[in-house]
């Protein structure tokens, strides 16, 4: 009866002794580089030129790719609210909030991805990437 | 040429030897042109520097709120707030519509790079002093010890020791002094690394009495005191003390003398304590290196491949420290060969020329 006890308390110790690799974490130069998406609208932009408004959508698509890739390296706090009186829903929200500092972020394309929409796609290395995480969210007042 | 080298105007005011991390980034900018070119190129300039800026950090914060009706609401905000150190443009030029300019920008980071590198230091003069009273073959035990301390010491990462305990310790600037060492290096081939660091300092042996009342312990204490100094300045920059205890003689009221082994001398962990201290003083140094050669080939600097610089490496070459002429006192240099001890550079701008035994820093 002891050798069955003993090999399931060792089966136990040792169970908690497993370790996974976070690929956020990883500083092998190997890794594959993170990389976001980002679409903006050139006909709802503002400027009084067609130029003007492509440049503006340019900007606008790239700064949500950064977005996704703030998501990506610090993820997003996710909230929501709730309310039911009666029987019948009331308040129903969610919110999703995201900050970080990106650093070394590199363009791979800009380009337009329909006749109104720009498309830009950004990458930051594994390395970077994990350093980044490593440093933490920055602290805003 | 002047429309390429346009401006190396300081965005910040104040040139020092800033040990925080230098990188040279890359920006572009694009901008309508809608009338005036030369207003269309001020925009695009200000949005190159603006991308370059972002790329050495960009805090950003953003919300998504979805209510009951489906309704969504996004919002996104950044903060660029880079600081450069100069700039020059690489191209510039009118596209369709729009102008556009791309920058090269040495900017300060916050962070320090602490791997991939390895900067010189050099073993200089260790002083053994040592007690009244020890034995001989301690002694010697000591001297085999230190003798074996550059290649305990050299399996640290971030620094690689040369062995120059034949020189005495520093006393100022290297690179001002090399006509004193010029001797040596003709003799040994080795020279002080006037961009690099060395350690010197004395090793002290003492017997040491810790008796109780039933037993005599004698140990020999082994300190290690070593300066560590900048080479390029002269300045002191750290110490690094480290002490380790050698059993002597354990006797039990002075019977069991006769069974008492002679001491076994390995300073082996205390040069491994040493070098761990200095790794951790070393490791986020700057790798400096020295022009020794300044032609029209190109700069031959004092650092290569087994200090880690690779071709295509940038380096910042200072000038005229505490010098704040805005374009004269600063260049940058890329690496275009490499040698196990040495890197052949060329200057990145025509102007100023790059005298011999200027400072330049790895930038990444």
């Amino acid at each position: 009866m002891k050798k069955p006890v003993l090999a399931l308390l060792c089966v136990l110790a040792t169970a908690g002794c497993a370790t996974h690799e976070d690929p956020l974490l990883t500083t092998s130069a190997s890794a594959p580089p993170l990389r976001a998406i980002g679409y903006a609208t050139v006909s709802v932009q503002p400027g009084r030129t067609a130029s003007q408004k492509q440049l503006n959508a340019i900007r606008a698509a790239r700064l949500a790719a950064m977005r996704d890739l703030v998501e990506k390296i610090y993820g997003a706090d996710v909230s929501g609210r709730s309310s039911v009186i009666e029987g019948r829903i009331v308040v129903d929200t969610a919110r999703a909030d995201v900050e970080g500092m990106l650093r070394g972020v590199r363009v791979v394309r800009i380009q337009p991805f329909q006749s109104d929409v720009y498309e830009a796609e950004l990458e930051v290395s594994a390395a970077e990437a994990a350093a980044m995480r490593r440093l933490g969210r920055p602290h805003y007042q | 040429m002047r429309r390429v080298f346009l401006s190396c105007a300081f965005l910040v005011a104040g040139f020092s030897f800033a040990q925080a991390g230098l990188k040279v980034v890359t920006g572009e900018g694009r901008a309508a042109v809608a009338g005036s070119v030369d207003a269309a190129r001020k925009a695009a300039l200000a949005e190159a520097l603006y991308d370059a800026a972002g790329k050495l950090g960009v805090k950003l914060r953003g919300f998504s709120h979805v209510d009951a009706s489906g309704a969504l609401r996004e919002e996104t905000s950044t903060l660029v707030d880079g600081r450069f150190k100069g700039y020059q443009i690489l191209r510039e030029g009118r596209e369709g519509a729009s102008f556009f300019v791309s920058v090269e920008a040495v900017g300060e980071v916050e962070q320090e790079v602490c791997s991939g590198k390895r900067v010189d230091l050099n073993l200089r003069e260790v002083l053994v002093r040592v007690a009244p009273g020890v034995p001989g073959h301690v002694l010697s035990a000591m001297n085999e010890s230190l003798a074996r301390a550059p290649a305990l010491l050299g399996e640290g990462g971030t620094f690689r020791v040369t062995d120059q305990r034949f020189l005495g310790r520093p006393r100022g600037a290297e690179r001002l002094r090399a006509s004193e060492t010029d001797y040596y290096a003709q003799l040994l081939g080795e020279t002080p690394s006037p961009g690099g660091y060395s350690i010197s300092g004395t090793m002290v042996v003492e017997r040491e009495r810790r008796d109780n009342l039933v037993a005599n312990v004698t140990d020999f204490v082994v300190t290690l005191n070593l300066k560590l100094r900048d080479n390029f300045s002269g300045a002191q920059i750290g110490d690094v003390v480290q002490r380790i205890a050698i059993r002597d003689r354990r006797t039990l009221f002075g019977l069991d003398e006769a069974f008492t082994p002679a001491p076994v001398v390995n300073l082996e962990p205390l040069f491994t304590k040493a070098r761990a201290q200095l790794e951790a003083a070393l490791a986020c140094k700057p790798l400096r290196a020295v022009v020794v050669e300044a032609g029209a080939r190109g700069l031959v600097l004092s650092v290569g491949q087994e200090h880690g610089v690779e071709v295509g490496d940038y380096f910042l070459v200072y000038l005229q420290s505490g010098r704040q002429t805005p374009g004269s006192a600063w260049q940058i240099v890329r690496i275009d060969e490499v040698t196990p001890d040495k890197a052949l550079a060329r200057a990145m701008k025509a102007t100023p020329t790059i005298p011999t035994n200027a400072l330049a820093v790895l930038m990444r």
